[in-house]
C-alpha cells in the first residue's frame, strides 16, 4: 500500500528530473562528427577541462557561491537575532526585511544594474553628493570588481530567506537554557556561543549547502546583469554551459559541462551528510 | 486569431506559427495575421515569445518533435544550425513553381545571400537592418552646430563639442555591451575604413575547406585602424559614456532622454525612441566616413526578421501561402509604412510613403552604398563569434591588450569556430 502512495511522486520524479539528467548526462558522452551523433567517450569532458576558460570560471563559481553564503548567514543571522529580541514594530520590521526575496531575479537584475550605472547610477550618484566622489566606481565595468558586484546584488537577494529560517530557529530554542546559563554565570557572548550557534547547527548547515547548490547552478541575475562580461571576469558556469549550447550550439559539450556541475554539487551534498550527521551526534 | 491556444473553428485549417513581433508590433503582425486568416480560411495559432528566446525554444522543441508549423526566424543568427539539424523546410521548390519561376520572384527582393544555406534558400525576409546616425538637433542648436557629421573628424569634434560630463551629457552612445556591439559600434567603422570582417564573401557561410587566419579580415590593418578610432572616441576623447557596460537598451535610453547627443542605431530604434517620447527635436543622419574614402561602405545586417517553414509542417502549400503572403508587397509595404522599417522589396522601396519619409531616407540612401552583409562571412556559430569579440573588445578597451593582440585573439578564435563546424557538419 505504501508504494501506491510513493508511486505518483515518484513517477513526478522520474519524469521531471532523473529521466532528463540521465539523458544529459548519455548527450555528455556523444557528439555529432559529419553530420552523424557517434559515441566519444570522455572526449567533452577533456575538452571543457582543456577550454582555457573552464578554471578562471570554475574560480569565480566557487567566489561567487562562497560569498554569497557566507554573506547571507552573516546578514540572516544578524537580522534573525535582531528580529527575535523585543523590539518596537517588531511585526513590522519582520515584514519590511522580507522585500527584497519578493522580486524576481530579473527584477533585481535590472535594479542594481541602474544603481550600479558609472555614470547615471544610484550608487555613484549618491557618493557625490557625499562629497566621496573619489569612492565611485564603474562597479560594473571593471573586472576587478564586477564579480563582487554582483554577488553582493546576489546576497541582497536571498538573505531574508537566512533569517527566516534561522528566525524559527531561535524560536525553539527554550528560555530556560539561557537562564540556567546565566546562573552560572554565562555572559550574553557566551549564551551565544555555547547555547545558540550549536542548536542552530543543523539548520544553519541545511540552508548553507542549500543555499550552496543553488548559488552555483545560479543564472539569471548575472545573465540580466552582466552576461559574464567584463573580460569573462563574471562568466560563471551556469552562464558558461548556457553559452556553450545556445551561443555555440554545442549541447553535447555543455551537457559535459553540467556533468561536471553535477558533480561538483554531489560532492557538496556528500560534505553536507557528513557534517549533518556530525552535528547530529553532537547534538 | 488565436494566441497560446487553439480557437478550432469548423472546416479551418489550423496552422501553428511562433514568433516575437506581437511583443514589439502587436498592432501591426497582428492586423497582417488576421488578414491571412479571412484570405485563405484559417485558423492562424500564434505563440509569441522574446526575440532571444525564440531559437533557443526552437532548437529545444526540434529535438523534442513539438515542432511549429511555421517559424519566426533571425536567420543570420541560427539559419545554419536550424538546416543542419534538418529543421527546416527548403523554400527553392515551391519559389520555382511561382509564376516567372524563382529568378523573376526573387528579383522583386534586395539582394541576400543570409536567407540560404549551402545554395538552398530557406527564407524570406521581411525588412532590413542598416545602421545611421542618430542626433539630438536640439543640442546641435545649442551648441551651434548647423549640421550632422559628415566625416570622422567631423564626428570627432562634434562629439568632443558635445561632451559635457558635468551636465551629464555626452556626445556619443555606442552599444558596447551585448553581441550587438560588433554590429552597432564597430562594423561600419571597419567597413567604410576599406576593411573586412570575416572571411571572403564568395567563401560561403560555411566553407568545406580548412579557413586561414590569412582569410579573417577583423585582425587586418583597415580594420585595426578602425576599431583603434572608436576606443579613441572612447578612451582618448572621452565622448562615449560608460561603452563597456551600454548594451543597446542603455545608449537608446541615453539618447532618448537627452543624455547623449548621438547615436549609432537602425530603423528599429525609431519607434523606441518615440516610446520614450523624447522632449527634443531629434532626426537621423547617413554614417560618417573617413575623408577622402572613394566607395563608402556599411554594415547591412539583412533580413533582421524572416518567416520559413518547418519540414514538419502538415499543410505546406498552405504554410507557403502564408510566407509569400507576409512577404507580399502588400504586407511588407503595411508593416514599412507603420513601422517605420527598411523593406527588403524594391517595389515597396519605390512608394511614395517610404521614399519620402524624413526618417527611412538616409537608411535608403545608404542602401545605395555598397551594402555588406558581415554576418553571412562570419562563424556560423554566430552570437558565440560575437561573444568572442565582445570579450577581446573589452580588453582593449580596458587596456589590457593593444588593439591589434585582442583582435588577432578573436581571429584565433573565429578560425576556430569555422574548424569546429567543418568538424561537425562538413561532407
Amino acid at each position: 500500500m505504501v508504494y501506491v502512495f510513493i508511486l505518483p511522486m515518484f513517477t513526478y520524479m522520474v519524469v521531471t528530473c532523473i529521466y532528463p539528467l540521465f539523458d544529459a548526462l548519455k548527450m555528455s558522452f556523444y557528439n555529432v562528427v559529419k553530420g552523424r551523433t557517434i559515441l566519444v567517450g570522455l572526449d567533452n569532458y577533456i575538452e571543457v577541462l582543456r577550454e582555457q576558460y573552464f578554471w578562471p570560471v570554475l574560480s569565480n563559481s566557487f567566489f561567487f557561491t562562497g560569498f554569497t553564503v557566507l554573506g547571507h548567514l552573516l546578514i540572516g543571522l544578524g537580522f534573525a537575532l535582531l528580529l527575535n529580541k523585543k523590539i518596537k514594530y517588531r511585526n513590522l520590521w519582520r515584514a519590511l526585511q522580507f522585500i527584497p526575496w519578493l522580486f524576481s531575479a530579473v527584477v533585481v537584475g535590472c535594479i542594481w544594474m541602474l544603481l550600479c550605472l558609472p555614470t547615471q547610477g544610484f550608487i555613484n550618484g549618491a557618493l557625490f553628493e557625499l562629497n566621496l566622489g573619489s569612492l565611485a566606481q564603474d562597479w560594473l565595468g571593471d573586472p576587478k570588481l564586477v564579480l563582487a558586484t554582483v554577488t553582493v546584488a546576489n546576497i541582497w537577494t536571498w538573505y531574508p530567506f537566512f533569517s527566516l529560517m534561522i528566525l524559527a530557529g531561535l524560536q525553539g530554542i527554550s528560555k530556560d537554557l539561557y537562564e540556567a546559563a546565566k546562573v552560572d554565570g554565562v555572559g550574553r557572548w557566551g549564551g551565544f556561543l555555547y547555547i545558540t550557534l550549536p542548536l542552530l547547527k543543523p539548520i544553519i548547515l541545511t540552508i548553507c549547502l542549500l543555499d550552496a547548490i543553488w548559488t552555483f547552478r545560479f543564472f539569471d541575475l548575472i545573465w540580466v546583469m552582466t552576461r559574464g562580461g567584463p573580460m569573462k571576469a563574471s562568466e560563471v558556469m551556469a552562464t558558461q554551459v548556457y553559452k556553450i549550447a545556445f551561443y555555440n550550439f554545442d549541447f553535447h559539450r555543455a551537457a559535459a559541462l553540467g556533468g561536471i556541475m553535477t558533480l561538483i554539487m554531489l560532492v557538496l551534498c556528500l560534505i553536507y551528510l557528513r557534517s549533518y550527521h556530525s552535528a547530529e551526534g553532537g547534538g | 486569431m488565436s494566441i497560446g491556444g487553439t480557437m478550432a473553428q469548423e472546416k479551418k485549417k489550423i496552422l501553428t506559427l511562433w514568433e516575437w513581433h506581437m511583443v514589439e508590433v502587436p498592432e501591426i503582425v497582428g492586423k497582417l495575421y488576421e488578414d491571412f486568416e479571412q484570405r485563405y480560411n484559417v485558423d492562424l495559432v500564434v505563440e509569441t515569445l522574446g526575440f532571444p528566446e525564440l531559437p533557443k525554444k526552437i532548437l529545444m522543441a526540434a529535438k523534442a518533435g513539438t515542432m511549429p508549423d511555421l517559424v519566426e526566424i533571425f536567420a543570420i543568427g541560427v539559419l545554419p544550425v536550424l538546416v543542419e539539424e534538418g529543421i527546416l523546410e527548403p523554400l527553392g521548390p515551391y519559389i520555382e513553381r511561382e509564376p516567372g519561376g524563382k529568378e523573376k520572384f526573387l528579383s522583386q527582393y534586395l539582394d541576400y545571400d543570409l536567407t540560404y544555406y549551402k545554395g538552398k534558400i530557406y527564407s524570406l525576409p521581411i525588412y532590413d537592418g542598416s545602421w545611421g546616425l542618430f542626433y539630438n538637433k536640439d543640442m546641435f542648436k545649442e551648441a551651434g552646430i548647423d549640421q550632422p557629421p559628415k566625416t570622422w573628424d567631423e564626428l570627432v569634434a562634434t562629439a568632443v563639442k558635445l561632451t559635457i560630463p558635468e551636465k551629464g551629457q555626452w556626445g556619443l552612445a555606442l552599444d558596447g555591451g551585448d553581441n550587438e556591439t560588433l554590429n552597432g559600434a564597430f562594423a561600419n567603422f571597419i567597413l567604410q575604413n576599406g576593411g573586412r570582417i570575416g572571411i571572403p564573401p564568395e567563401y560561403g557561410r560555411a566553407p568545406e575547406f580548412e579557413v586561414s587566419i590569412k582569410d579573417i579580415g577583423i585582425n587586418k590593418p583597415e580594420a585595426v585602424e578602425a576599431i583603434k578610432f572608436v576606443i579613441d572616441l572612447i578612451n582618448k576623447y572621452k565622448v562615449v559614456p560608460a561603452f563597456v557596460t551600454s548594451p543597446a537598451r542603455i545608449s537608446r535610453e541615453m539618447f532618448a532622454k537627452g543624455k547623449a547627443a548621438m547615436l549609432c542605431d537602425g530603423p528599429w530604434n525609431i519607434p523606441i525612441v518615440r516610446g520614450f517620447d523624447p522632449k527634443f527635436d531629434w532626426s537621423i543622419a547617413v554614417f560618417p566616413w573617413p575623408k577622402g574614402t572613394k566607395q563608402k561602405a556599411m554594415s547591412l545586417t539583412t533580413g533582421d526578421t524572416e518567416f520559413a517553414m518547418s519540414r514538419s509542417c502538415e499543410d505546406k502549400e498552405l504554410g507557403w501561402k502564408f510566407i509569400k503572403f507576409m512577404t507580399s508587397k502588400e504586407s511588407i509595404g503595411y508593416w514599412a509604412i507603420h513601422g517605420l522599417t527598411v523593406p527588403t522589396r524594391k517595389d515597396v522601396i519605390e512608394m511614395r510613403e517610404i521614399k519620402e519619409n524624413p526618417l527611412l531616407k538616409p537608411f535608403l540612401e545608404m542602401l545605395e552604398w555598397k551594402p555588406v552583409s558581415i554576418y553571412s562571412h562570419m562563424p556560423p556559430q554566430l552570437d558565440a563569434a560575437l561573444d568572442i569579440f565582445m570579450v577581446e573588445i573589452h580588453t582593449a578597451v580596458l587596456g589590457k591588450k593593444t588593439t591589434q593582440e585582442a583582435m588577432d585573439r578573436v581571429a584565433e578564435e573565429w578560425k576556430a569556430l569555422w574548424d569546429e563546424w567543418r568538424e561537425k557538419y562538413g561532407e
